[in-house]
Parts: structure tokens; sequence; C-alpha cells
């Protein structure tokens, strides 16, 4: 069919794709190149970075060593789709909040992977409550990302601050 | 104060009638290096701007243009404060503007500033070394940032000497309006009033009139126990924009005709490429062009080559169905 590689579809941000790429073109490729969703960055290409964090099925991804054809049938949710100026998700609210960016390039995929932190320890029966504050140990384990501006800081108050309002 | 007027000031129409006042290193006695006929050249062309300006529109919004880069320092935040408080001006009413990259704004200032701080220097000589390092400056073409140097040298020593005088003409040129001395005029939010007689002008209504005066050689500076921007914190406008993804940076660009390269060097130094093993292979992929190219007289005698591509672009995908995006933006790049 395709002289490329697979014809696939995907689901991003809610909306069904169809695209036809080399076998395992990297999905942050698709979203940039194909997709046009600029908002995930390109940083290592190696997965050691975080700038290109997606979401997969709610968790945070590394992107740039996903092939596209391994979330076939899975939902990607990228920045683009994470909130809005008019309805900010509580992580975007808190990033304004306590000025947490400083030249803002890894900040796409800092976000995208505290969004899906604080959505993890989220309780999942109704009976448990809900999810005490997240410690800074917590978000220093469980964050990788890297940020060359050195705002670690502002993003651990942030995610704090984020997980405590929500 | 160690400001010792090693710039003179120089102000003029800019089209579309505002005022504009800019900075020069001294034109008077030296002709070692015109910096004032360098910056009016600028003020004839549309488009065309000068060292250090700032501009006075008719709809009385004031906006810096700065030669230096923000990555997010807030060094921006901190020029419009500069100019803000020495002009008198409600923080709603600037705006800070890239300036843009021309040889009309090297700033032979900030290397100045590198070389010598604040060191006093006189007379003749002084103006000697001005000059060199605005000549400097311009073979450089200089525009950088780094070292503080944006809010020590370019904000500090020069647009704040920049605003004194705009506000200084802006004054004199109410008074002329209002036939008024200007010792019984004052400033205030964005407008120059005379509170005898209870009227006041924009600065905007006055900027055109302001631009044919003479320029203060030695402008009065604000008394920084007046300050009320200086020393205080105002918010980062370009935040909310890099929280939801929105900003374009190099990498989003996309201009015509592009391509993209992948630079690949020897694995040693001094070895050179004579084949590519893999060359049919990777001509067979999407969007190679067929050409790569070898450059052999690299410094240090490393081959470097590369592969032209043209990748998808998002303005001309071919083959993949293209969904609306949840929040579509067209990324642009001027060339």
């Amino acid at each position: 069919m395709s002289s490329f590689g697979w014809m696939m579809k995907l689901n991003i941000n809610g909306s069904e794709v169809e695209i036809d790429v080399e076998d395992r073109m990297p999905l942050l490729w698709v979203l940039r190149t194909e997709l046009g969703l600029l908002g995930t960055k390109f940083g290592c290409g190696k997965g050691l970075c975080g700038a290109c964090t997606v979401h997969v099925d709610g968790r945070a991804q590394r992107s740039c060593i996903t092939p596209a054809s391994s979330v076939v049938g899975s939902s990607v949710r990228t920045i683009e789709d994470l909130g809005s100026p008019e309805n900010p998700h509580p992580i975007q609210q808190s990033w304004i909040d306590l000025a947490v960016p400083q030249c803002g390039y890894c900040q796409p995929g800092m976000q995208m992977a505290a969004a899906a932190f604080l959505a993890a320890r989220e309780p999942d029966g109704v009976d448990s409550g809900p999810a005490a504050p997240p410690t800074d140990e917590e978000v220093r384990r469980s964050i990788t990302n890297i940020c060359r501006c050195g705002c670690y800081e502002r993003i651990r108050r942030a995610v704090v601050t984020a997980g405590t309002v929500g | 104060m160690k400001f010792t007027r090693r710039t003179f000031l120089v102000s003029g129409l800019v089209a579309g009638g505002g005022l504009a006042v800019g900075l020069c290193a001294g034109t008077v006695g030296v002709g070692l290096h015109d910096r004032r006929a360098h910056q009016q050249d600028g003020l004839d062309g549309e488009g065309v701007l000068v060292a250090l300006w700032i501009e006075i529109r008719p709809d009385n919004s004031v906006v810096v243009l700065t030669p230096h880069t923000e990555m997010g320092q807030g060094a921006n935040i901190a020029l419009g404060q500069i100019v803000a408080e020495e002009l008198e001006l409600p923080w709603s009413q600037v705006r800070v503007e890239q300036a843009p990259a021309d040889r009309a704004f090297s700033n032979g200032n900030v290397i100045q500033g590198f070389i010598m701080e604040d060191d006093v220097l006189s007379g003749f000589f002084r103006r000697v070394i001005e000059n060199a390092f605005f000549l400097a400056g311009d073979l450089a073409n200089v525009q950088m940032t780094g070292g503080s140097t944006t809010v020590r040298f370019t904000g500090w020593r020069s647009m704040r000497m920049a605003a004194a005088a705009a506000r200084s003409v802006l004054v004199a040129a109410g008074g002329i309006r209002l036939g008024v001395p200007v010792h019984e005029l004052t400033t205030v939010d964005g407008r120059v009033v005379h509170p005898k007689s209870e009227r006041s002008l924009r600065y905007g209504e006055l900027a055109e009139e302001a631009a044919r005066l003479p320029v203060p050689q030695d402008p009065a500076l604000k008394d920084p126990e007046k300050y009320v921007h200086i020393g205080k914190s105002h918010a980062r406008d370009d935040i909310p924009d890099k929280v939801f993804g929105r900003p374009v940076y190099g990498i989003d660009c996309v201009v015509d005709d592009m391509l993209h390269v992948a630079v690949v060097g020897t694995r040693s130094i001094f070895a050179s490429v004579d084949t590519i093993t893999n060359e049919d292979a990777i001509l067979a992929r999407r969007g190679v062009k067929p050409s790569w190219w070898s450059k052999k007289e690299w410094p240090w005698s490393q081959t470097i080559h590369g592969v032209l591509s043209r990748l998808h672009s998002p303005s001309s995908s071919p083959r993949s169905r293209r969904p609306t995006p949840p929040n579509p933006r067209k990324p642009f790049c001027q060339k």
C-alpha cells in the first residue's frame, strides 16, 4: 500500500489521524513534522532529557524513542491538549503563578511529566480519599526531565502546589 | 554619579510621526566615527532602526527597541522598567521589542562597559576612546547578550539616559504648546502636566513636536528615592505562552524550500571521507535530495559531510492525511 512503511491510525489529542510513514518513525517526528504539533520539543533524541514527553494512555513517555507504530490503539496527548489559557490544567496554572519557565523550551515535556505524575497519584477508589500532597522527595524522584535553565526549584514547588490544590 | 556624558544624544522623527531618542558616541571634534550620521541614516527609510531607540508613537505607546536577546531571563522587563521609570510611564504603556539584526544596532557601549566598567575618562582622550569602542562595535557588528550587560550597560547607562532625554524634550514641547515655562511642568503617567492650570498633554500628542527640539546632552535623572518601577517585580509577559507550548523556537521555523542537513564527521581527527557506504540506501529514503556535500578543508582537517533532505514540513506533508490539530498554528519565520 505504502512505499514508506506503515499506514497507521493514531489517536492524537482525541482525534483519529491516519499517517503513512516509515516503519519505526519516532512518535515525536510524527507529531512535529507530519501533524504540525510543534509544542512537543526535540531535545536529545535518546530519551534522556524529556523535552519530548507526551502522554500515552495517560502515562508520561519520551516520544523521541517511541516508534509511532507502538502507540496504535493508544491515546496520545500532547501539550496542545493539556489546557488552554481559558481552561488551564492545574499544572499550567501553578506554572504561571510561580513563574516557572525561563527559556521555556523543555517546559512542554516537563509539564506533561508533571501532569502524569499528579494524575497517577489520584485515588482510584471512592473511599481512599484525596491523595496526600506530593512530597519534595517524591517529585524529585519521579520527574527526571532536564531543564538547562535550571528552574528545578520552581518546578518542584509548582508541582507540589498543583498537587496540593488539585 | 559616575556617568560622564560619554554618549551624546540625538533625536529625530521616525516614520509615522513618533519621537525617537537614541544615543551616539561623541561626534564633536573627532572625525573618527560619526555615530550620529550613522543613526540618522536610519531615520530616513521606513523600518530602518538605529541604536538604542526609544520610540514614542502617536497613540501614546512607548516602544523600547532592545539589541539584546530575551530568552526568559527577564532582560526585556528590566529595560522596560528602566525606561518607564525615567519617562514617568505607567507599566501598561511600555512595550519592549527586539531590534533587527542590523549593523545600525551594533552596540559598542557594551564592549566599552565590559572593558572599562565605569572608569571615568576626560576630554579629547575620552572621545577617542568612545569612538574606538563604537567603531569596534560596528566592525564586529556586535549585538550580544551576556554578563548582565543588558541591564548594567545598555539599560542603566544608555537607555536610562535616552529616556531621561526623551522626557526632557517632551516637557519642553509641552511648555511651548501650553505657553508656560518648563519649570512649572511635571510628568505623570505618560503625560506632561501643568498643575497650575490643571492642563495636561499625552506624550503621543507632543512626540512630533518634541522630535524637532534639541536633545539635552546631560538630562536630569530621576531621584532613586522616587522610583516606582525599579526595585519592584513586574510579571514576565512571556510566561503564559510558554506554559501552553506556543512560542516558536528555531526548531519550529519553516521557510519556503527549507532543507535539513544531517551533518556527520569522521570518527578520528585527520581522517577524511572517501565514500559513504550506505549512500544508495540513504538516497532511497523519502525526501532525501540526491546530493550530499563534503567539506574537506575543515580547520582541524576533519571531513564533514552532510546529507540534504526535505523532511515533511507541516506546510507540505504530501502523503499523510492531516487532521485538523486541536490547536492549529502555522509556524513561520522571517527570512
